[in-house]
C-alpha cells in the first residue's frame, strides 16, 4: 500500500520534464520546424537554473531565467533554421552539441557542479492531500500544479487564438520537417500585401477567420504587376527557396460582379509555377488541403475551393 | 551579396534609403563560381575558429598556446600524431556511414546504435571463442557489421513500407541498442575478473594490431574502406543510380532505377560501416566492451558526413581534423583542466558556421528599392 502510495506521489514530479518538453517539441512541430534540440534547451535551462539558485537562492528567479537561457537559445536554432536555412536536422543535433559544450564548459569554469541547492519545496493541496493512498499526489511542487495549466494554455493558444492559427497554418505542411522551416519565411510580399493577413506558408494562402481585416489598400494602388492582363494585382509574393523559384497568387474580381471581394470569395490566379506545385502529387494528397483537379479549367472560372479542416482556405483558379 | 548591394547604390538613379528603411529582398542563387563557394565557406571555417579560439581564450588557454596544442603537438609529433590516426579510424567510418546513408536520402541518426551493435557482435565472437585464432579477428569484423546491419534494416523498412519517419525511428533505436548493452554489461558479459560492467578483456589476437612503425590497423581498415565507398560513390554502378535516387526519387523509379532495392541497399552499408567502428572502437581502442564507448560518434558522424558534403574523401579529411581536436581536446583537459565538451563546443560552432556559409552561396541579398515591388 505504502509503495503505491510512494509511487503515485512521485509520478507527476517524474512526469512534469517529459510533459513539459514534450509540449515545447509540440509548438515547434506544430510550426513546422523538425526540433530534435530539446535536450540542449533543457541543460541550458538546467544550467542557467542552477547557476542563479546559487547565486540567488529564489526558485523563482532561478525559473524564470533558465527560462530567458533557454529561450535565447532557442532563438540561435530560430535563426540557423528559419533565417539561414540550416538544415533542420543537423541545426538541431548541432544545436545540441552546441549546449552539451557550453553548458559541460561553463558549469566547470564557473564552479556550479556538485551544489547541492534547495529548490522548490512541496506544496500540500489541503484537503486533497489528507486523502488515503492518492493524498501524496496533491503534494507537489508549483510547478506540477502549474503544467497542466501551462497545457490547458498552449491548446487556447493553438486553437483559439488568431497567433495560434497562424501557427498551425504555417507548420501544416504535412512531411513536418522536411522544409516546414523554407517554407515559411516570408520573403518578398507582392504590393502592399505586408498588410495582407494572410499567412504565408509556402505554397497555400490560409485565410484565417481574420480574413474578414484583409486590407484592400493594395487594390486601389495602380497596377503593380503590369505584365498581367486586366486588373489582375498581385495578392502576395511567395517565395518557395526549396523549389529555387518565387510564385505570385493573384486575385481578380468576381466574375460575376467585377469587383474585387474578400477571401474566401476572392479569387485568386495561381501562374505556371504555383499551379505545377498545386497540382503536384505532393500537395495532391496532402489531406489538409486537397487540391482537386480543376485547376486547369477554362479562364474565369474558380478551380478549386478548398476547405478542410481547420480554418484554411485556398481558393484557386486558372485563367 | 555585398557586391550586388553596392552595385545598386552606385547606379545613378538609385537614392540611398535609411538603413532602416530599406528592405531586402532575397534570390535564389542558380550558381556560384566554385571558387567563390571555396572563399565563403573559407571565411565562414575561419569565423568559426576564430569564435572558438576566443572561447579557448576565454577559458585559460595562452593565446600563445594554441597553435602549438592544436597544430605542432598533434600533427608534428609522430607519437601524438598516430594518437589521431587511432582517432581518426572509427570517426571515418561513421562519418562514411553518414555519407552512405545521406546519399539515399536516408536520415540515419543509428549510427550510434548501429555501432553499439558493432561492438556487440565482435565482444560476442571473442566472448564464446567462435572460430580458431588466426580467423577470429575477420570473424568479429564480419559479426559487428552483419549484426550493425540488421540493426538498420527494421527503420528501413518501417520508412519504405509504412512511411515511418526515419528520424525518429533510428534515434529511438539508439536508446534501445544503449540499454540492450547497459543489460549485457551489468549482466551476463560482466567482467568476471573485477566484477566492473564491461566485458572481460579481449585477447591479445582479438586486437587489432599495430601494424607498422606503430601505425594501428583501424587507420589501414579505414583506408581500405575510404577506397571501397570511393569506388562505390564514383565509379560503380550502383553509385551512378543513387544519384539519381538522391535527385528525384520518383524522377529515379520512372526511368528505371530500382529505387526501394538502392535505398534498403545502401542503408544497410551505412549500417555496416558504423558497424566497423563499433568493432574498432572494441577491439582496438578500448580492447573489450565498454558502456559508453560509442558516445558523440554517432553525431560526430552525421556532423562529419554533413560537413563533408557526402563526399567519402572529403569525410575522411573533415574525420582526420575532428580527431585532432579530440586528441588535442584531450590534452587541454589535462594541462588546462578545461573539460572535455569544450570539444564539442567547438564542432558545434564549426558546424554551425560552415553551415550558415551554405545560406549565403545560395542567396543574395538585394536592397528592394523604392516603388519598386
Amino acid at each position: 500500500m505504502d509503495m503505491i502510495a510512494n509511487w503515485l506521489g512521485n509520478s507527476p514530479d517524474f512526469a512534469v520534464p517529459f510533459a513539459l518538453a514534450a509540449l515545447g517539441l509540440i509548438l515547434t512541430e506544430r510550426a513546422g520546424v523538425l526540433a530534435l534540440g530539446a535536450e540542449g534547451l533543457m541543460l541550458v535551462g538546467a544550467l542557467a537554473a542552477i547557476g542563479a539558485q546559487l547565486s540567488f537562492g529564489t526558485p523563482m528567479i532561478s525559473l524564470i531565467l533558465a527560462m530567458l537561457a533557454a529561450s535565447v537559445v532557442s532563438l540561435l536554432f530560430a535563426l540557423m533554421v528559419l533565417v539561414m536555412r540550416i538544415n533542420q536536422v543537423i541545426a538541431g543535433l548541432a544545436l545540441v552539441f552546441f549546449c552539451q559544450g557550453l553548458t559541460g564548459l561553463l558549469g566547470t569554469l564557473l564552479e556550479w557542479t556538485n551544489h547541492p541547492v534547495t529548490g522548490l519545496s512541496a506544496v500540500a493541496l489541503w484537503p486533497l492531500s489528507e486523502l488515503p493512498l492518492i493524498g501524496k499526489v496533491f503534494v507537489q511542487n508549483p510547478l506540477v500544479y502549474l503544467t497542466p495549466l501551462i497545457f490547458v494554455a498552449v491548446v487556447w493558444f493553438l486553437y483559439r487564438s488568431n497567433a495560434g492559427l497562424r501557427l498551425r497554418a504555417v507548420g501544416g505542411k504535412p512531411t513536418g520537417g522536411g522544409c516546414g522551416g523554407d517554407f515559411r519565411a516570408r520573403l518578398s510580399t507582392g504590393g502592399d500585401s505586408g498588410r495582407c493577413r494572410a499567412d504565408r506558408s509556402g505554397r497555400r494562402l490560409y485565410f484565417g477567420p481574420e480574413h474578414q481585416n484583409v486590407d484592400r489598400r493594395h487594390d486601389r494602388r495602380p497596377g503593380l504587376d503590369r505584365r498581367l492582363p486586366g486588373d489582375l494585382r498581385p495578392l502576395v509574393t511567395l517565395a518557395c527557396p526549396g523549389r529555387g523559384r518565387v510564385v505570385r497568387l493573384y486575385r481578380s474580381p468576381d466574375p460575376a460582379t467585377g469587383l474585387h471581394r474578400h477571401p474566401p470569395a476572392a479569387i485568386l490566379r495561381a501562374d505556371d509555377a504555383l499551379r505545377r506545385d498545386l497540382a503536384g502529387d505532393d500537395l495532391g494528397s496532402h489531406r489538409h488541403a486537397r487540391i482537386k483537379p480543376g485547376l486547369r479549367q477554362p479562364a474565369r472560372r474558380i478551380g478549386g475551393a478548398v476547405y478542410q479542416g481547420g480554418a484554411a482556405v485556398i481558393v484557386v483558379c486558372s485563367d | 551579396m555585398t557586391e550586388v548591394i553596392v552595385q545598386h547604390a552606385a547606379s545613378p538613379r538609385a537614392r540611398r534609403q535609411p538603413l532602416l528603411a530599406r528592405r531586402y529582398a532575397l534570390e535564389i542563387r542558380q550558381q556560384l563560381a566554385w571558387y567563390w563557394q571555396a572563399l565563403i565557406i573559407a571565411l565562414a571555417l575561419l569565423a568559426g575558429l576564430a569564435i572558438s579560439a576566443a572561447i579557448l581564450v576565454g577559458a585559460g588557454v595562452p593565446a600563445d598556446e594554441l597553435l602549438n596544442e592544436f597544430v605542432v603537438l598533434t600533427v608534428l609529433d609522430p607519437q601524438n600524431f598516430k594518437a589521431v590516426l587511432f582517432q581518426a579510424a572509427p570517426m571515418i567510418l561513421v562519418g562514411l556511414a553518414g555519407c552512405m546513408a545521406f546519399r539515399a536520402r536516408f536520415w540515419n541518426l543509428g549510427l550510434e546504435g548501429q555501432m553499439i551493435w558493432g561492438g556487440i557482435g565482435a565482444t560476442f565472437i571473442s566472448l564464446f571463442e567462435v572460430g580458431p585464432e588466426p580467423v577470429r579477428l575477420p570473424l568479429m569484423l564480419a559479426t559487428a557489421m552483419i549484426c550493425a546491419m540488421l540493426w538498420t534494416v527494421a527503420p528501413v523498412l518501417l520508412k519504405l513500407r509504412l512511411r515511418v519517419n526515419e528520424i525518429i525511428s533510428t534515434l529511438m533505436l539508439n536508446y534501445i541498442a544503449a540499454n540492450f548493452l547497459l543489460h549485457l554489461l551489468y549482466g551476463s558479459w560482466k567482467d568476471p575478473r573485477d566484477n566492473f560492467p564491461y566485458s572481460p578483456a579481449l585477447r591479445s589476437f582479438e586486437r587489432l594490431p599495430d601494424l607498422f612503425d606503430g601505425y594501428n590497423a583501424a587507420i589501414v581498415l579505414a583506408i581500405i574502406v575510404t577506397v571501397f565507398a570511393l569506388w562505390f560513390i564514383g565509379i560503380s554502378r550502383a553509385g551512378l543510380y543513387l544519384r539519381f535516387v538522391d535527385a528525384n526519387p520518383r524522377v529515379a523509379g520512372a526511368v528505371g532505377v530500382p529505387v526501394r532495392k538502392m535505398i534498403i541497399g545502401t542503408v544497410l552499408l551505412s549500417g555496416a560501416l558504423a558497424g566497423i567502428a563499433g568493432f574498432i572502437v572494441t577491439a582496438g581502442q578500448e580492447g573489450r566492451l565498454t558502456q559508453s564507448f560509442y558516445q558523440g560518434y554517432g553525431f560526430s558522424g552525421i556532423l562529419i558526413a554533413f560537413l563533408a558534403r557526402n563526399n567519402p574523401l572529403a569525410a575522411t579529411v573533415v574525420a582526420l581534423l575532428v580527431a585532432l581536436l579530440f586528441v588535442a581536446g584531450r590534452s587541454l583537459q589535462v594541462f588546462y583542466q578545461i573539460p572535455f565538451s569544450m570539444v564539442q563546443l567547438i564542432q558545434a560552432i564549426l558546424v554551425i558556421c560552415v553551415a550558415s556559409s551554405d545560406f549565403f552561396i545560395r542567396h543574395r541579398m538585394r536592397v528592394i528599392q523604392k516603388g519598386e515591388q
